[in-house]
C-alpha cells in the first residue's frame, strides 16, 4: 500500500474547493506495482538503461499510457541509448507479461521511415496508437491498430484532403478517440498553393480524405476581433469535442506577445461542426467573458468536462475545473495545501478518470503528490516518502499525463527512487 | 497617312532585370509615364528586430525561461522588363494601327531576407530554505542554461529543407544583385512570359512563391538544443512562413507619335488599333513612335517566422512574428490590387546595359 486516501479537501489560500454533494468515492487506497524496471529485459537481449547517463539520457522519459484493456506504452532508454516505445500488459491482479517492443531510434518503418525521434504518441481502448515519427525527410503521423505494423497515415507534405493540404511543421502532439478520430496540427495550403500558416484538423473515424480544417490561422477567435496565430497543444473527445492552446493576436496591433514578450495565448473549447468558445484568454486580447491569464500547459478533457492550469505570473498557476477555480500555486503562502499538509508550489496539467475523478501531480514544500478529486474534495494516493515494496519514493517523474488513467481507475506513474533506481509503477484501487 | 517600320521597343537590348520598369512607379499618369530605368539596385530596407516568444513558466520544481528573437533584412528590387517588335501606320483621319509581335516580359522579386536567431532555454530549481527569523523561504537556482545564435540565409536553408521533400520553389539566387546590393544573399522570383499580346491583348505576369519549413535541424548550431531537448521528451521548432504572389497585368493603352497621341480602342489578333489622333495630312514615315501602357499589379505578401517549444503533452510555447517586407510601397493590406501605373517605352530611348548573371531555375 502507498498511502491511504483521505476525502480531505485541500485548504490553503484561495483552495476554493467545492464541497457540493454527489462525489465519487474514492477507493481506499492504491496498490502501486512495478510494471516495469530500469535495467528490466527488453526483446532481442536488449535491456532498459539501468539508470541516468553522464550525457543526460534517462530510463523512463517521455511518458507512459494505459487503457481499459490493461495494455501499457512506454517511453524508455536502452542500454545503448536508443530511445523508444515499449508495450506491455497486465492482468487485474497485478501480474505482468513481458515487454514487448513497439517502436523505436533506428527502427525501418514499412514506408521506409528511418525512425529518428517519436513523439509521446496516443493509445486508445482499441490499443490504436498513433505517433508523430521524425526522420530525415520530416515528420509522418504513423498508425498501428492493435498490434499491426505501423502504416503512414500522412506526412507533413502530403494532400491529405481537399480541405487539408498539408504543408509543413506538423507538430508532434495529437489527439486519438477510440473511434480513431484525430485531432492535430499543421501547417498547411490552399487550393492556389499559398501557405496559411497553422490549421488545426479533423480526421473522422480513420477517414483521411474526409480530413476537414476545424480553425485556421488569421481566423477570428470567436466573439473577439483577435486573430489566431499560432496552435499549440490540443485534445478530443469522444464525441466530438475537442480542447486548443494557442496564441492570438488583436487585428488593431498584429502584436501577438505582450511588451514583455509573453505570447498572447488562448483555450479555446469547441465541437466539430460547432463555433468553438473561448475560455481563457490573455488579458491583452480584451476578451472580457473568457478567465484572463495564460495557458501555456496542455488543456485536458474528461467525459464531463475539462480542466487546465492557468498562469496568472512567472510563478503563478492555477487549476481549473470547468469554470470553477480548484488549486492555487505558487511561492510563500500562495500555494495551496495538499491533504498531507503540503503547499504546492507548481502543477502539471490533470487527467480524468471514470465517473469524473480527476487526477493531478503538485509539487509542493514537501516533494510530490499525486492527488485525486472527486468532485468533492482531494486525497492523496502517492507522494515523495511512500513505500512501494520497500523502496521508497523519491520523485514521481510523470504523474498525470494524458492516458494514464483507465476506467478502473487504475493509472500508471513512472517514479524514481530514494536509491536511483526508477520504475514505471502501476497504481491499482484497493 | 504615316508608315511605321519595323522597330523593336524594349526596355534593354537585350532584356536584363538590371532595367526595366518599377513594379510600383510613383507619380505616373497616362500623360506621365514611366520610361525604362535601373530597378536592380532596389531598395535595401533597414533591419527589423523581433522577440516571437519571451516567456517564463512553472514547471514541477523548475522554472522554465525559453527566448526566441530574429531579425531580418529584406529588400532588393522589385520590377519587370518588357520588349516587342512594332509596325504599322498612322492615318490621316486619327486613327492608327500597329501590330505586336516578338513580344515578352521578366517580371519579378529581388530580396534577400537574413535572418539572426537567438533561442535561449533556461531552467531554473526551486529552492526551499528555512531559517528561524523568516521561516521557509522560496528562492530559484539556475539548473541549466542553453542558447544558441546563428545568422542563416533564411530562404537558402528553406530551399534546401523544401527541395529535400520534393517541393519545387521557383527561386534563385542571383548573384550579380548580390554584389550590386553589397550585402547578403539575393533570391530572385521571376515569371517570365511570351507571345501574349497576340493572342489575349495584354501580358500577365505571375511571380508567387510559397515556403512553409521547420528549418532548424538543417542548422548545425541548433544541433545541441535539439538532442538536449530531446534526451527529455522536449521538441523545439522554428522556420518561415512565406507567401509572395503578385500578378502583373500589362496592357497597351496609347500610341504617341511626332504628329499626337492615339487612343487604345480594339484589337484584333495582334493588331491593336487606335483612334483620336490628328486630323489631317500625314507625312509618310513615322520617326518618333513611343508605346503607353498600363500595368495593375494585385499583391499578396507574407512572411512569418514561428518557433515553439514542447514538452511531453504538459506545456507548449509558440509564437509568430510577421516581417514587413520593403517592396518600395506602402502596402498595409494583404491581398489588394493596385494601379493602374502608367509606363512607356519609344523607339530612341533604349538604354543598352550589361546583361547580370541570372540563373534561371
Amino acid at each position: 500500500m502507498a498511502a491511504g486516501a483521505s476525502l480531505t479537501g485541500c485548504g490553503g489560500s484561495g483552495g476554493g474547493t467545492s464541497r457540493a454533494g454527489g462525489m465519487t468515492p474514492l477507493a481506499n487506497a492504491y496498490r502501486f506495482l512495478p510494471l516495469a524496471s530500469a535495467g528490466a529485459s527488453l526483446p532481442n537481449s536488449e535491456s532498459i538503461m539501468a539508470q541516468a547517463s553522464a550525457e543526460g539520457d534517462l530510463p523512463f522519459m517521455g511518458g507512459v499510457m494505459l487503457n481499459d484493456r490493461r495494455h501499457v506504452c512506454f517511453h524508455a532508454t536502452n542500454a545503448n541509448g536508443k530511445h523508444g516505445v515499449f508495450e506491455v500488459d497486465y492482468e487485474p491482479d497485478g501480474q505482468v507479461d513481458p515487454i514487448k517492443h513497439l517502436i523505436s531510434e533506428g527502427d525501418v518503418l514499412p514506408d521506409g521511415t528511418l525512425v529518428d525521434d517519436v513523439s509521446g504518441g496516443y493509445l486508445n481502448n482499441d490499443n490504436d496508437v498513433v505517433f508523430v515519427v521524425s526522420s530525415e525527410s520530416g515528420e509522418t503521423l504513423q498508425y498501428s491498430s492493435a498490434g499491426a505494423p505501423f502504416q503512414r497515415y500522412f506526412d507533413e507534405y502530403d494532400d491529405v484532403s481537399p480541405q487539408c493540404r498539408l504543408y509543413g511543421d506538423l507538430r508532434p502532439e495529437v489527439g486519438l478517440t477510440d473511434s480513431d478520430d484525430l485531432l492535430f496540427v499543421c501547417g498547411y495550403r490552399d487550393q492556389e498553393d499559398r501557405a496559411m500558416g497553422e490549421g488545426l484538423f479533423y480526421l473522422p473515424q480513420g477517414n483521411a480524405s474526409e480530413t476537414t480544417l476545424l480553425l485556421g490561422e488569421d481566423q477570428l477567435l470567436p466573439g473577439s476581433s483577435c486573430a489566431i496565430r499560432t496552435f499549440g497543444l490540443c485534445q478530443i473527445g469522444s464525441t466530438g469535442e475537442y480542447l486548443i492552446q494557442g496564441t492570438a493576436a488583436p487585428v488593431e496591433t498584429q502584436a501577438n506577445t505582450d511588451d514583455d514578450g509573453n505570447p498572447l495565448s488562448f483555450l479555446a473549447r469547441g465541437r466539430v461542426g460547432e463555433s468553438p468558445e473561448v475560455l481563457v484568454a490573455h488579458p491583452a486580447l480584451g476578451i472580457n467573458q473568457a478567465i484572463q491569464g495564460s495557458v501555456d500547459m496542455g488543456p485536458r478533457l474528461g467525459p464531463d468536462g475539462y480542466a487546465f492550469i492557468v498562469s496568472t505570473g512567472p510563478d503563478r498557476t492555477q487549476l481549473y475545473l470547468n469554470q470553477t477555480k480548484l488549486l492555487d500555486a505558487g511561492p510563500g503562502d500562495i500555494g495551496s495545501l495538499t491533504p498531507r499538509g503540503a503547499r504546492i508550489i507548481s502543477m502539471f496539467p490533470p487527467v480524468f478518470g471514470p465517473n469524473g475523478l480527476m487526477f493531478i501531480q503538485v509539487f509542493t514544500t514537501e516533494g510530490t503528490e499525486i492527488l485525486a478529486y472527486n468532485g468533492s474534495g482531494f486525497s492523496s494516493i502517492l507522494a515523495r516518502g511512500d513505500s512501494v515494496q520497500g523502496k521508497q519514493v523519491e520523485m514521481i517523474v510523470f504523474g498525470a499525463l494524458p492516458c494514464c488513467v483507465n476506467s478502473f481507475s487504475e493509472l500508471v506513474t513512472v517514479v524514481e527512487y530514494s536509491s536511483g533506481e526508477s520504475a514505471i509503477l502501476l497504481g491499482i484501487p484497493v | 497617312m504615316g508608315q511605321i517600320n519595323n522597330t523593336r521597343l524594349a526596355t534593354s537590348t537585350p532584356l536584363n532585370l538590371l532595367t526595366g520598369f518599377p513594379i510600383f512607379p510613383v507619380g505616373t499618369s497616362l500623360n506621365n509615364p514611366r520610361f525604362p530605368i535601373q530597378i536592380g539596385l532596389g531598395q535595401p530596407s533597414g533591419t527589423t528586430s523581433n522577440t516571437i516568444f519571451n516567456r517564463t513558466i512553472s514547471l514541477g520544481f523548475f522554472r522554465l525561461t525559453g527566448t526566441t528573437t530574429a531579425s531580418v533584412i529584406a529588400g532588393a528590387f522589385f520590377g519587370f522588363n518588357l520588349g516587342y517588335n512594332v509596325q504599322g501606320q498612322t492615318r490621316n483621319n486619327g486613327t492608327a494601327s500597329l501590330t505586336v509581335s516578338s513580344d515578352s516580359a521578366q517580371g519579378g522579386l529581388g530580396f534577400g531576407v537574413g535572418i539572426g536567431v537567438s533561442l535561449t532555454l533556461r531552467v531554473e530549481e526551486n529552492i526551499l530554505e528555512f531559517s528561524f527569523r523568516n521561516g521557509f523561504t522560496n528562492s530559484w537556482r539556475n539548473f541549466f542554461t542553453t542558447s544558441a545564435s546563428v545568422n542563416i540565409d533564411l530562404i537558402d536553408i528553406s530551399l534546401r529543407v523544401m527541395r529535400l521533400l520534393g517541393v519545387n520553389v521557383p527561386l534563385e539566387r542571383l548573384q550579380a544583385v548580390r554584389d550590386t546590393v553589397g550585402s547578403g544573399d539575393i533570391w530572385g522570383l521571376f515569371s517570365s512570359n511570351s507571345s501574349q499580346f497576340a493572342s489575349r491583348g495584354n501580358m500577365t505576369l505571375s511571380p508567387r512563391v510559397s515556403v512553409s519549413a521547420n528549418i532548424l535541424p538543417r542548422i548545425p548550431v541548433f544541433g545541441k538544443v535539439i538532442s538536449g531537448l530531446k534526451k527529455i521528451g522536449g521538441k523545439v521548432k522554428a522556420g518561415p512562413a512565406i507567401n509572395i504572389i503578385f500578378p502583373i497585368t500589362i496592357q497597351i493603352v496609347r500610341l504617341t507619335t511626332e504628329d499626337g497621341n492615339y487612343a487604345f480602342s480594339t484589337r484584333s489578333g495582334g493588331t491593336f488599333n487606335f483612334n483620336g489622333g490628328p486630323v489631317g495630312t500625314l507625312g509618310p514615315t513615322v520617326s518618333s513612335v513611343q508605346v503607353t501602357h498600363s500595368h495593375t499589379v494585385g499583391i499578396e505578401f507574407g512572411l512569418e517566422l514561428k518557433a515553439s517549444v514542447s514538452l511531453w503533452s504538459v506545456f507548449s510555447i509558440s509564437g509568430g512574428v510577421r516581417v514587413p517586407l520593403n517592396l518600395g510601397v506602402n502596402v498595409t493590406r494583404p491581398d489588394i490590387r493596385l494601379g493602374p501605373f502608367f509606363t512607356a517605352l519609344r523607339n530612341d530611348s533604349q538604354t543598352a546595359l550589361e546583361l547580370p548573371e541570372v540563373v534561371w531555375g
